[in-house]
């Protein structure tokens, strides 16, 4: 259904598209953003930690994706093509934080400190949630201190739930340059982990 | 293999690295079981956080603005607006120190400045500099000086 729907979508790029299509352009554009807009979020907020810029980015790659849907030829999912443009503006927006300081989203950002509070004790001993908190706030922690590279796979593969292949095709990297990135991001927070041990 | 699993290898068996005496140990080992079953809930554990956060500060309200964006413009507008002010300020600042400039100087300048002239003409209209002068009086250029009265001359 939603190949479908970026099909009939994409379709229309270059063409004159008649009222009943620009109609049911629409409607696939709405049911794409409802669907992939969550988790062009979730991701762009656990990379850069700033609501305020998630939402923004969000906003970005869905503008950009409309506007270079000529390039989409179906070759990777459309998730995938989402997934690649979300990465590229994580990473420019990395590249550009510190001359950008005076963006508007600067000013108004929520960064978030901890991750803990967001877990849930899910019936566990009042114990085992505590060493459960600190081990999400150290993995949280040590998230951070890595490379943007490192953070990216890391996000893709433990929160994303993607395998290599897919994080290899949103990242263009090779797979095994996908998964160097992640044995040594792993091994970064194996280590903190075992600090806080 | 008979050493438990060191770092590198439960994070290469959380990347899939897993071979096949890797695995036996894993299923015979408590120890090096509960590593990696540790490290793979804080895993789960954390996505699960990500993911709960993330649906937390989601709006769906918030609308996706496709097609022509007004704050491009908008914010360039303004730049240019801001540009155009500055340089407006410069040009007003820049015309008012001219026009001070420009204006007649007070009435004890053009005193001091009139004073001055006339020290310098008289200065410049000497023939020899001041302490020379009473010498002046003593040498005439037609062999008398000037203080000795011109003799008749005897016919």
């Amino acid at each position: 259904m939603e190949l479908t729907a970026t099909s009939q979508l994409m379709s229309g790029v270059g063409k004159e598209i008649d009222a009943p299509r620009a109609s049911a352009a629409t409607e696939d554009l709405e049911s794409i953003l409802r669907i992939y807009r969550p988790k062009v979020f979730r991701f762009i907020l656990a990379s850069l930690r700033d609501t305020d810029a998630a939402e923004t980015l969000t906003q970005d790659c869905f503008l950009k994706a409309h506007q270079s849907r000529a390039s989409f030829r179906n070759e990777c999912s459309l998730d995938t093509w989402l997934m690649r443009i979300a990465v590229n503006l994580v990473r420019d927006h990395v590249r550009n934080r510190r001359i950008r300081f005076w963006r508007r989203t600067q000013l108004t950002a929520r960064p978030v400190e901890s991750l803990r509070d967001w877990l849930s004790d899910g019936g566990r001993s009042p114990e085992m949630t505590m060493l459960l908190k600190e081990e999400v706030q150290a993995v949280w922690d040590a998230a951070e201190t890595l490379s943007e590279k490192q953070r990216t796979v890391f996000l893709l593969r433990f929160v994303e739930d993607m395998d290599l292949l897919e994080i290899a095709a949103v990242t263009g990297m090779k797979e095994g340059t996908v998964k160097v990135h992640l044995f040594r991001s792993l091994q970064a927070i194996r280590e903190r982990i075992g600090v806080r041990q | 293999m008979n050493s438990h699993l060191s770092e590198a290898q439960i994070s290469g068996w959380m990347v899939g690295d897993r071979p096949w005496d890797l695995e036996q140990h894993v299923l015979m080992c408590p120890a090096c079981r509960d590593s990696v079953t540790r490290f793979e809930a804080a895993l789960v554990q954390f996505r699960t956080s990500v993911r709960q956060w993330s649906h937390e500060q989601f709006d769906p309200a918030s609308q996706v603005r496709i097609g022509r964006r007004d704050a491009g413009w908008w914010l360039t507008f303004q730049r240019a607006y801001g540009t155009v002010a500055v340089l407006a300020i410069l040009g007003c600042a820049i015309l008012s120190l001219l026009h001070t400039g420009r204006q007649a100087p007070a009435p004890e300048i053009l005193s001091a400045d009139a004073n001055l002239m006339t020290q310098v003409h008289q200065a410049v209209s000497r023939t020899v500099p001041g302490p020379m002068e009473p010498l002046m009086q003593l040498v005439s250029w037609d062999g008398r000086t000037s203080s000795e009265p011109v003799a008749k001359e005897q016919p």
